[in-house]
């Protein structure tokens, strides 16, 4: 539906140094209003009436940005009188879930039809008993998936959108399950989420069969199918308790901010575990937790930053490693401290006619709109990280063309540029030098980000970042192909690779994609030049939802790929706006 | 689904709200105990969780503590400070008498030095148990839908129940449409599925279909329904309910524009809700906002809405310098276009708020908490859209803006609803205006001065009751007001405990009437009879506690 738009996700921006000349920059045309429509079904090939589909600008900052309708009898949608934007489309119907892996977010445009293909989830049943086999009334659920449907290991993802608990019988349902595996714990404050005070609280809670999480057993479940008999013996057993409070961050009462949160996560898996909360008025910033098991946690704090909350600035704190051992952790302290963000602005350039033929122009008349600016946090291939607090800054450039990512948390990032067809590429990522602090200081021209990425400083308001974007974009797509009667692997991943040394440092200009079942693959904003392309198992842990991250980030990773680059030899050479198809990319 | 899930969250803090600025208070370490038995009849009820919290209101679970009745079904709190708690059984199945309204029953308790209170016992009946499954006009399973039950009363009017329904998924239908309600009280139920016709309900934001209100056994009208009976520790089955063809919803969209100058308000928050008729006149009923704002031409958009009229109007925020009627539009079977919702730039009014007497490190931790707030009279009606007071400044200033002109009035609330102050008096340019003033279309008034004090008074009360017995659900609350002060402005209540006593705070010197209300049933209009039964005696506070006690004789004729 969207092959081109997924593919340049997977890709970094591609650039070339600026070289060409006479170049314009393009007026900004007026917005012309425009929809998107589409269609919801069931896989029973019945409309999906009544599904709640969400249309959304990327990004938050822009009021008019929100759209929520319902799929019509027929199944359809229109949302109409939309500004030119990039657009999230999702569609939900209570116990139906979408099969379709979402581990990168799609944009939409401005005339897309998006189609959604619902599938009833799987169900998951049980009864929940004491240790005299009474039942266990009102303990609260968490199903947490932990595995795929090929069982490979996920983000971990708990059930906190719509609570289940066990009735006076201590049954209990869960339904509307992705296809994967996943670990059940009733009681416990992981279970109960937010909500009123339960009797489990204060419990460690207990995971199917009976017990612990180290004895825990994982229930596969399939999309439409009802696993039966998930019966779990409860243990009442009391946890252990963190305390602590909250220091620095804003002064005076934090009705701007919405309070603090205290977010629990387990380590490794960085799950949230629990979620604790300070309120607005409460003098004293202090937090407790109860019903902890043994274990490893890192526990974050954040005021500010919430959809809704209109405030000043935002505060996180550095994560915290608890330890619980068979005893409380007592006077913790968590120290706020502003949220860094990125601004700057996305400048259009015009290559020149003799350059960039009329016909390899894009239609689109509302670029850089339509652009979708994120950061992508490269954390060294430490996979144990604390999770994000936030996970996929994105922004959408406002009519001033300018951006701004905010509640970034110290650390290294990537730019991530998505855009709305293949006739463009980003040509660079500056980010301009602050001001010398005095003459003597040579004055260094530019941060070239796109090579280098940004490494941003705990409350740095990084500014005067300059996203390029020129015509001319040139594509590779093609076809792998193994020797006669060969097995090709079942999972292979294309890169892309600059053959020009001088640019085998330069990030934005490498690639890489994951291919699918029809083993195709391509390529689209790139920029001009000579490329060498490269076939590379994918490792048998990487589960589709997870990827890992782009082979390219790692400096040792690099050299290896170029040198196995060199060795395949697999060289193509793009001109300006040329597009490559059916490339057969052998596997040797 | 990040963002569906976000709507929702929206949507919960703002009927939450209330809830989340209740200022939890520590358990303070004491020499004083509570304890109690939990039992259905003679029967001990062992394994129910307890949870104790201070204050007359509780507080959330973070800062209470936890216990499990014994195979005796007996609990014990130790280790007490004096103080006021409220203690919170955790029994789902079970059906016993709560003193308040709230989704979880409870008792408060007063708690003196040195006391081992004892007897503190919960008398419980297993609830009974409604079951069914929810069907579409096609026989399909609606899924999520909640069911709505209504208690029919002894004077034959009907009461919603809410119980546990509310924050537990209890009473939603699962992926086959079925739905299982348990912890019933004893009664005679009315269930339904479906939007209510003219009951002035909203669902903001809205989601899924919407289906025509349908009473069991699946009929549309009201008269038709049926009576379901529950019965203590009893399961009504098949309470099937087949409803009709969804509704087709429908979209509003308009604009916010200045009245005077015609010019579009971009930005602004919304809100909107369903228009009741009360006697001849319409009024908003229900009403929210999902968090949405005006575009930059001032337009905004309402999905969702069924057949109906509703009202839209600028959602005034802090430092908004508007506000407006609700403009009215209806719903037939089309979207409405062109609504226009004509905004007033409204009056402001900045003054200060000082504290009389001498500060204390706790009232100056109060005092930063203080909000101002305005309600105004229109043709004797009071309006109060849901405002949030900005809270005052550090020195005392406040200065509120967007206000509709008639009979204003201004008082104070806390923002953590710990209010350890009265108004003494509120002044300008040495005239009173503590009973409210009048403010004119766009008048910018300066100069208020609000005087507000706090003492160190305390009434501490025991409440009898003679000649019959409270009647079962009723609750009773003593109010304190001071007399002989400029103005007589009242402040200061309590609510009973499980041993009918009660206490009231941070009093200020001075001659006060205590007041006991009869006891009346949420959502029952009391009699005339009853009415008269108030108690009331005059009290005179000084710095230190006072004890009184009230005697309230519920006998025929009296």
């Amino acid at each position: 539906m969207k092959h081109g738009l997924l593919i340049i996700m997977m890709l970094f921006p591609l650039v070339i140094l600026a070289q060409e000349k006479n170049e314009a920059v393009t007026e900004v045309t007026p917005k012309q209003k425009g929809k998107i429509t589409g269609r919801v079904m069931g896989d029973d090939g019945q409309p999906m009436e009544g599904a709640i589909v969400s249309v959304s600008v990327v990004g938050n900052n822009n009021p008019d940005a929100w759209h929520l309708i319902n799929a019509d009898d027929e199944g359809n949608f229109i949302v109409s009188d939309l500004a030119p934007a990039a657009y999230t489309v999702f569609a939900e119907s209570t116990a139906f879930v979408s099969p379709a892996v979402n581990s990168e977010n799609k944009y939409y445009h401005l005339g897309d039809t998006v189609n959604f293909t619902l599938v009833k989830g799987g169900v998951i049943t049980g009864q929940v008993t004491n240790t005299q086999g009474e039942p266990v009334i009102a303990a609260p659920l968490a199903i947490i998936r932990v595995r795929d449907a090929e069982g490979r290991k996920v983000n971990e993802q708990g059930w906190f959108s719509r609570p289940r608990k066990t009735d006076d019988r201590g049954m209990y349902r869960v339904f509307g399950l992705r296809a994967g595996k996943y670990l059940v714990l009733a009681g416990g404050k992981r279970a109960a989420g937010w909500g009123p005070q339960n009797s489990y609280d204060t419990d460690t809670g207990s995971y199917y069969p009976a017990g612990n999480r180290d004895s825990a057993i994982e229930v596969s479940v399939s999309l439409g199918e009802e696993i039966n008999g998930i019966n779990i013996r409860y243990r009442s057993e009391k946890g252990y308790s963190i305390n602590g409070k909250v220091i620095g961050g804003p002064i005076g009462n934090l009705l701007a901010f919405g309070g603090i949160s205290i977010i629990l996560q387990s380590h490794p898996g960085h799950s949230t575990e629990m979620s604790s909360y300070i309120m607005p008025t409460d003098p004293t910033r202090s937090f407790s937790f109860y019903g902890v098991a043994d274990g490893e946690y890192d526990l974050v704090a954040n005021a500010g930053g919430g959809w809704g909350v209109e405030e000043k600035d935002s505060f996180f704190s550095a994560p915290r490693r608890i330890i619980i051992k068979g005893g409380n952790v007592a006077n913790i302290e968590l120290h706020l401290s502003p949220t860094s963000s990125v601004e700057g602005k996305v400048e259009l350039a015009v290559s020149p006619e003799k350059e960039v033929k009329t016909e390899c122009k894009s239609a689109r008349t509302s670029i850089p709109a339509e652009l979708v600016i994120g950061l992508r946090r490269d954390t060294g291939g430490k996979d144990d990280e604390p999770k994000p607090q936030n996970e996929m800054p994105v922004d959408v450039p406002d009519e001033k063309s300018e951006f701004k990512l905010k509640y970034l948390e110290a650390g290294h990032y990537h730019p991530n540029i998505v855009l709305p067809d293949e006739t463009w590429y980003v040509k660079s990522i500056l980010i301009k030098a602050p001001t010398p602090k005095s003459p003597a200081e040579k004055i260094s021209a530019m941060t070239d980000a796109g090579k280098l990425g940004i490494n941003l400083k705990a409350g740095e308001k990084l500014k005067d970042v300059t996203i390029t974007v020129i015509d001319g974009a040139a594509g590779i797509s093609g076809k792998i192909t193994g020797e006669k009667n060969q097995a090709l692997p079942p999972r292979l991943r294309v890169h892309l690779l600059p053959a020009d040394k001088e640019l085998a440092e330069d990030l934005l200009r490498y690639g890489e994609v994951k291919t699918k079942a029809d083993r195709a693959f391509a390529f689209a904003n790139l920029a001009p030049g000579k490329y060498w392309l490269l076939l590379r198992n994918v490792e048998e842990s990487e589960a589709e939802e997870k990827p890992a991250p782009p082979a390219a980030w790692d400096a040792k990773l690099r050299q290896q790929l170029r040198r196995e680059a060199e060795a395949a030899n697999n060289l193509v050479e793009l001109k300006a706006c040329q597009r490559v198809n059916d490339y057969v990319l052998k596997l040797k | 689904m990040n963002s569906v899930l976000h709507f929702t969250l929206v949507i919960l803090l703002m009927v939450t709200g209330a809830t989340i600025f209740a200022q939890p208070r520590d358990i303070r370490p004491g020499n004083s105990s509570i304890s109690g038995r939990v039992a259905v009849g003679d029967k001990p009820l062992p394994g129910i969780s307890i949870s104790l919290s201070a204050g007359q209101f509780g507080g959330n679970s973070q800062k209470s503590m936890n216990t499990k009745t014994d195979a005796a079904g007996r609990y014990k709190f130790s280790g007490l400070a004096a103080d006021s708690y409220r203690l919170v059984p955790n029994a789902m199945a079970y059906v016993f008498e709560s003193d308040r309204m709230s989704n979880q029953p409870s008792k408060a308790v007063i708690l003196g030095e040195n006391e081992a209170l004892e007897n503190i016992d919960f008398s419980m009946t297993r609830g009974g148990v409604m079951t069914g499954k929810i069907t579409d006009a096609d026989g399909h399973p609606v899924i999520e839908q909640r069911v709505q039950l209504e208690v029919k009363q002894a004077n034959g009017q009907k009461s919603r129940y809410i119980g546990a329904m509310n924050f537990f998924q209890m009473g939603v239908t699962d992926d086959r449409g079925i739905y299982r309600i348990f912890g019933l009280p004893a009664g005679k139920y009315f269930v339904s599925v479906g939007d209510g016709k003219n009951n002035g309900s909203i669902s903001i934001g809205g989601n899924s279909k919407h289906y025509p209100q349908t009473f069991y056994p699946s009929v549309e009208n009201e008269a038709d329904a049926q009576i379901v009976e529950v019965t203590e520790g009893s399961e009504a089955l098949d309470i099937n309910i087949r409803l009709g063809k969804s509704k087709q919803t429908y979209e509003a969209r308009g604009r916010i524009i200045d009245a005077t100058t015609g010019q579009p308000l971009s930005g602004v928050e919304f809100g909107y809700g369903a228009m009741v008729k009360m006697g001849d006149r319409t009024r908003l009923g229900a009403y929210g906002n999902t968090g949405e704002r005006t575009n930059v031409k001032g337009e905004f958009r309402i999905s969702g809405l069924s057949s109906g009229t509703y009202g839209a109007f600028l959602q005034p925020d802090e430092g908004s310098e508007y506000y407006s009627e609700p403009a009215i539009f209806e719903i037939a079977d089309s979207d409405f276009n062109g609504l226009e919702v004509n905004a007033q730039r409204g009056a402001s009014i900045s003054g200060v708020v000082v504290i009389d007497g001498a500060v204390t490190p706790t009232s100056q931790a109060q005092f930063r908490n203080l909000g101002v707030f305005y309600n105004v009279q229109i043709n004797n009606a009071s309006t109060s859209m849901f405002r949030q007071p900005p809270t005052i400044n550090p020195d005392g200033t406040f200065h509120l803006k967007g206000l509709q002109p008639g009979k204003g009035m201004l008082g104070i609330q806390s923002v953590n609803g710990n209010n350890i102050f009265s108004v003494l008096r509120m002044e300008k340019d040495g005239v009173d205006i503590t009973r409210g003033f009048d403010v004119t279309t766009g008048a910018q008034i300066t100069g208020v001065k609000i005087i507000v004090g706090s003492g160190s008074g305390i009434i501490r009360g025991q409440v009898n009751i003679v000649g019959g017995t409270v009647p079962s659900g009723a609750r009773l609350g003593v109010s304190a007001r001071r007399l002989n002060s400029a103005n007589n402005m009242g402040f200061g209540g309590g609510q009973l405990d499980a041993r009918g006593r009660f206490v009231i705070e941070n009093l200020i010197p001075g001659e006060y009437e205590l007041s006991l209300n009869p006891p009346f049933v949420p959502g029952q209009q009391p009699s005339p009879a009853m009415m008269r039964k108030r108690v009331t005696q005059n009290v005179t506070v000084g710095n230190g506690e006072v004890s009184v006690t009230l005697t309230m004789d519920l006998s025929e004729g009296k």
